[in-house]
């Protein structure tokens, strides 16, 4: 797959678990693996861009003695959400119409 | 490997990066690393999920284009400028003062044998044109010792002298590790 594609899909990949609550490194992780690749050192510039995008908030609390960063989605994430099913939508029309050998 | 030396390795790797992102990348590990453990996971199976620090170093560094902040190029001029002048130039002397001062210890064992030797020389002359006396035959023997002497010299000179010079390279490989920005030598 191509990377650039691969660093948009996990990017919504992340968003998509948060939107079921907020969660930590380790958790998105394991959420995300069983559908697409991802490693920890994957994971961590997806969740700086996310940041920086305002796209997600962060919040670190203790857990069991320790510091543990917390991801917690925002409205912009959402809304990248919903862009990416609206790409998605087309793309599918093009891909049929591809597949379909340039007739619809 | 342990999970220390994998961290070290990382941070060593991370050099290019700002201190901060440096901390936030190790603070990123840290945590998982301590979530993966609660899982149930050994140090070696977390290791080996992690893969080699090498690799996750430089994909952090070719996400954050390769360099990292070294703020305005005009004021990094001036400090360099300033570190040259008083910090690099004082050190420079001093380095150049303690190789002057081995090579001197050095050669001073050799010059007192010369000494001695010139001494002795110029009294057998004297006692062949003017006759022995007790003076000439006590300056003999003073040539002789000093001689002697610059001979028991030799190997503790040298010996300081190879220290020394040790030391000078030793001063110039630690200012060398200073300037580029590892202060610790690592040891793996």
């Amino acid at each position: 797959m191509d990377a650039q594609l691969k660093k948009g899909l996990l990017e919504v990949c992340v968003l998509s678990v948060l939107r079921g609550g907020e969660s930590y490194g380790y958790k998105i992780i394991s959420d995300v693996a069983p559908y697409i690749e991802i490693s920890e050192s994957t994971l961590y510039p997806i969740l700086k861009r996310l940041e920086a995008a305002d796209a997600v908030t962060t919040q670190s609390r203790e857990y069991n003695g320790r510091l543990r960063k917390y991801y917690k989605i925002t409205d912009k994430g959402l809304q990248k959400i919903d862009e990416f099913i609206e790409n998605a939508r087309e793309f599918e029309r093009i891909y049929q119409f591809i597949s379909n050998g340039g007739k619809l | 490997m342990t999970k220390t030396q994998w961290d070290r390795k990382l941070k060593k790797k991370l050099a290019p990066l700002g201190k901060d992102e440096q901390r936030r990348i190790c603070d990123y590990y840290d945590e998982l690393y301590n979530d993966k453990k609660d899982a149930g996971l050994s140090e070696e199976e977390i290791l080996a999920e992690f893969g080699a620090p090498e690799e996750a170093a430089a994909k952090f560094i070719e996400e954050e284009g390769g360099k990292k902040d070294n703020g305005n190029p005009v004021a990094r001029f001036f400090l360099a400028a300033v570190l040259f002048l008083f910090v690099g130039i004082p050190l420079l002397i001093v380095l150049i003062s303690l190789a002057a001062v081995a090579l001197a210890v050095f050669v001073s064992g050799f010059a007192v044998i010369a000494a001695g030797v010139a001494d002795f020389v110029y009294f057998v002359v004297q006692m062949c044109m003017f006759g022995g006396s007790g003076a000439y035959v006590a300056h003999l023997g003073i040539g002789l010792a000093a001689v002697g002497i610059g001979c028991l010299l030799i190997p503790p000179f040298l010996f300081f002298t190879k220290k020394l010079f040790i030391l000078c390279g030793k001063l110039f490989a630690v200012t060398g590790r200073y300037i580029r920005g590892k202060k610790k030598k690592e040891a793996n």
